[in-house]
């Protein structure tokens, strides 16, 4: 069986619409409080940070001035690392030095009877000549330059190229280092 | 039910508006912040420089003039002969035949070549060349080709040396870019650079610009 409601249609929507009218009031109340304190909050928070922009975009043309009023510091600064720069160039280059020195390595270490007599090193090429007196001494030397071969890792090579015997100059090495 | 319907428009205009104003509170703020931030890293890269600046003021005088002396702008031919001569008077070697021809320009770097016979004892002509290698204006030795003589310990050599130049830079770097300061890798030469034998011949100075006299007869 149907229910059937007594009160009149009319005091039905009335109630109804009066809920819905609290509703979107409480709501609208709601979203503008939301609205000012958002609009002012963010305001707020803009300005600040305009604030301090500004404030940093004048320290940094403060800062500018200083380095400017010292620019010939800063010259100076840019022409050494400009000269450093070409310096570490040009010593990287240094292969000749660098043979000269691992010739060094046998000729500083030769005993007096010995003599030193021809060098040649560029770029690409390093040997020089011994002359030696007696066949005892050529022993020495040759243990010299194992052990010289032995401790030095930066050789990439060391070679006897010519070995020659005559009656004034007693034995001529001829040794190529690199 | 007008009512109802007005606050209802004025419901979804607030919230529209809120929604609104947000996005662009927040994406003015973020473009201020941006803003900040790279003003704040700009700040920290002049501070940086203009406290390295000011540490240095005093010592960059004396190394870029040690370091000008090293590397000269122009052709050091006379430096370099002077040099060559005062390091053989020190290791007892006499030079003779020098001669001096210009080499074709590597990039910025430019050298000249140096060839000369040095007389000597076979160890001091070693130590001279070994002394050309802490010498300014820098020197790179090219060749040396050293022979015995039959009849005493003196030795010739053929010595062949490249002397180098290299022009000024003509810019300063921006004020922006960060990294000033010297490498460790650049302190260390600078600290070996700065040991350089400097010549007694400096670079000559500039000649005197003279000015035409005017003709009183016209």
């Amino acid at each position: 069986m149907a229910s059937i409601n007594l009160l009149p249609k009319e005091s039905l929507d009335k109630g109804s619409s009066a809920k819905s009218r609290q509703f979107f009031g409480v709501l609208t109340g709601f979203l503008t409080v939301v609205f000012v304190l958002i609009i002012s909050l963010g305001a707020g928070l803009v300005f600040l940070s305009v604030q301090a922009a500004e404030e940093l975009a004048a320290t940094n043309a403060a800062l500018k001035e200083d380095v400017f009023a010292i620019e010939g510091t800063e010259q100076k600064l840019i022409l050494v690392k400009n000269r450093l720069g070409h310096i570490e160039q040009i010593v990287s280059e240094r292969k000749t030095e660098e043979n000269l020195g691992k010739q060094g390595l046998v000729i500083d270490r030769l005993p007096q009877e010995v003599e030193l007599s021809s060098v040649m090193a560029s770029g690409r090429e390093s040997r020089f000549r011994l002359s030696i007196k007696s066949g005892n001494m050529m022993e020495q030397i040759f243990d010299m330059l194992g052990q010289i071969a032995r401790d030095n890792q930066t050789l990439s090579s060391l070679v006897i190229s010519e070995m020659t015997f005559n009656n004034i100059f007693g034995y001529v090495l001829e040794i190529e280092i690199l | 039910m007008n009512k109802t319907l007005i606050l209802a428009i004025a419901s979804i205009f607030l919230l529209v508006a809120t929604v609104g104003a947000s996005v662009f509170i927040f994406s003015r703020v973020s473009q201020v912040r941006a803003n900040i931030s790279e003003l704040e890293d700009e700040k920290v890269a002049l501070e940086d420089r203009l406290n390295l600046l000011r540490e240095n003021q005093a010592s960059l005088e004396q190394i870029s003039d040690q370091t000008l002396f090293v590397l000269p702008p122009g052709p050091p031919v006379l430096p370099a002969v002077s040099q060559l001569r005062s390091i053989a008077v020190e290791n007892q070697i006499t030079l003779s035949e020098l001669k001096v021809s210009p080499i074709a320009a590597e990039g910025a770097l430019s050298s000249i070549e140096i060839r000369f016979i040095a007389q000597g004892e076979a160890l001091n002509t070693l130590s001279f060349v070994k002394a050309l290698s802490t010498a300014a204006p820098i020197m790179n030795l090219s060749k040396i080709e050293m022979a015995g003589s039959q009849i005493s310990s003196t030795t010739l050599s053929e010595v062949s040396v490249l002397v180098y130049h290299a022009p000024l830079p003509d810019r300063l770097s921006a004020l922006s870019e960060p990294k000033l300061e010297l490498s460790s890798s650049e302190q260390s030469l600078l600290e070996e650079v700065s040991g350089f034998l400097r010549p007694t011949i400096g670079p000559l100075p500039e000649p005197i610009q003279i000015t035409p006299r005017e003709n009183p007869f016209q």
